[in-house]
C-alpha cells in the first residue's frame, strides 16, 4: 500500500477526534506493518471501501479505552457491556471513513463505503486478503490509546 | 421548535440529542432509518426540522428525503442533511431532490445552532 493514501484516514481520525470527543493532545506513532503487541484489541470497528480502489479503515480499542472515548462523546458514563460501545465505535469509523474518502488524494477513486461491521472479543486480529498490506498506525491520548489500521488498493 | 433525528446509530442520535437540547429544543422525536421516520413523521406532525443521516439501513437517507419531498402534507418540513458524506457531488444531489441544508459529521454545537438558525 503507497502510504500516501494513509494520509486522508490519519488527518481523519485528527479531526474527528477533536470535534466529537475533545481530544486536545492525540499523537499518531509511526505507521507499521505489523500490529504492535501492547495494543491489545477488544473491540474493533470495521468499514469496507469500494470503487476504484477497494480496502478497508478499521479502528481498534481495548474495552477500557473504548468506554472512555463514547463516554466522552455523549457526556455519559458507557460501561463495556453496554450497547452504546460498539454503535459509538461504529460510527467513529463510519465518520472517519467518510471524511476520509472526500480527501483530494482518494476523491478521484470515487469510494463508496459499507455500513460499520463490529468485531467483539478479546484479543483478535483483523486478518486482510493474502495481497493485501495493512498499515496500522497506533494512536494514544489522555482518554486512552487506540490503532487505526488501513488497507487500501488500486484496483 | 419540534425536531426530528434520523440516523441509525444510537450514539449519534444521543450526541445530537445532547446539542440540541443545549440550544433549548426539547420537543424532539427519534427515528432509526428512514422507513421509521416516514412511520413517526405522520403520527408527529408538525415537525420543524429534520436532521437527515445519508448511509442506514432499511431505507437510506436519500430515499427519505425523496419521499418526503414528493408528500404535499410534508412540504413544511426543513430537511438537513447531516452525514459523513462531504464530497461535492453529494450535497448537490441532497440539495437536488430536495434537502434545504447540508452538514457534515462530525460537527460542533456552534455549527448546528447556525445551520438551525438560518432556516
Amino acid at each position: 500500500m503507497d502510504t500516501k493514501y494513509l494520509e486522508p484516514f490519519v488527518k481523519a481520525v485528527a479531526h474527528c477526534f477533536e470535534t466529537m470527543v475533545g481530544t486536545s493532545d492525540l499523537r499518531a506513532g509511526p505507521a507499521e506493518c505489523n500490529r504492535p503487541a501492547s495494543y491489545p484489541c477488544d473491540i474493533s470497528g470495521i468499514i469496507g471501501l469500494s470503487g476504484g480502489a477497494c480496502g478497508s479503515v478499521a479502528l481498534n480499542f481495548t474495552n477500557e479505552a473504548a468506554s472512555s472515548v463514547i463516554s466522552k462523546m455523549i457526556n455519559a458514563p458507557v460501561k463495556q457491556t453496554d450497547p452504546e460501545l460498539s454503535d459509538g465505535i461504529g460510527e467513529l469509523v463510519n465518520i472517519i471513513a467518510g471524511n476520509a474518502k472526500a480527501h483530494p488524494i482518494l476523491q478521484p477513486f470515487n469510494l463508496s463505503i459499507s455500513l460499520p461491521n463490529m468485531i467483539l472479543g478479546p484479543g483478535h486480529i483483523i486478518v486482510s486478503p493474502k495481497r493485501a498490506e495493512p498499515i496500522i498506525v497506533p494512536f494514544s491520548s489522555s482518554i486512552g490509546n487506540f490503532i487505526l489500521e488501513v488497507w487500501f488498493e488500486i484496483n | 421548535m419540534k425536531v426530528m433525528l434520523v440516523d441509525d446509530s444510537s450514539t449519534m442520535r444521543r450526541i445530537q440529542r445532547n446539542q440540541i437540547t443545549a440550544l433549548g429544543v426539547t420537543d424532539i422525536v427519534e427515528a432509526e432509518n428512514g422507513q421509521h421516520a416516514l412511520d413517526l413523521l405522520k403520527i408527529n406532525m408538525p415537525i420543524d426540522v429534520i436532521l437527515l443521516d445519508w448511509n442506514m439501513p432499511i431505507m437510506d437517507g436519500i430515499t427519505f428525503l425523496k419521499m418526503v419531498r414528493a408528500d404535499p402534507s410534508f412540504k413544511q418540513v426543513k430537511i438537513i442533511m447531516c452525514t459523513s458524506e462531504s464530497e461535492k457531488s453529494h450535497v448537490v444531489e441532497a440539495l437536488k431532490v430536495g434537502a434545504n441544508n447540508y452538514i457534515v459529521k462530525p460537527f460542533t454545537q456552534d455549527a448546528l445552532k447556525e445551520k438551525l438558525g438560518i432556516l
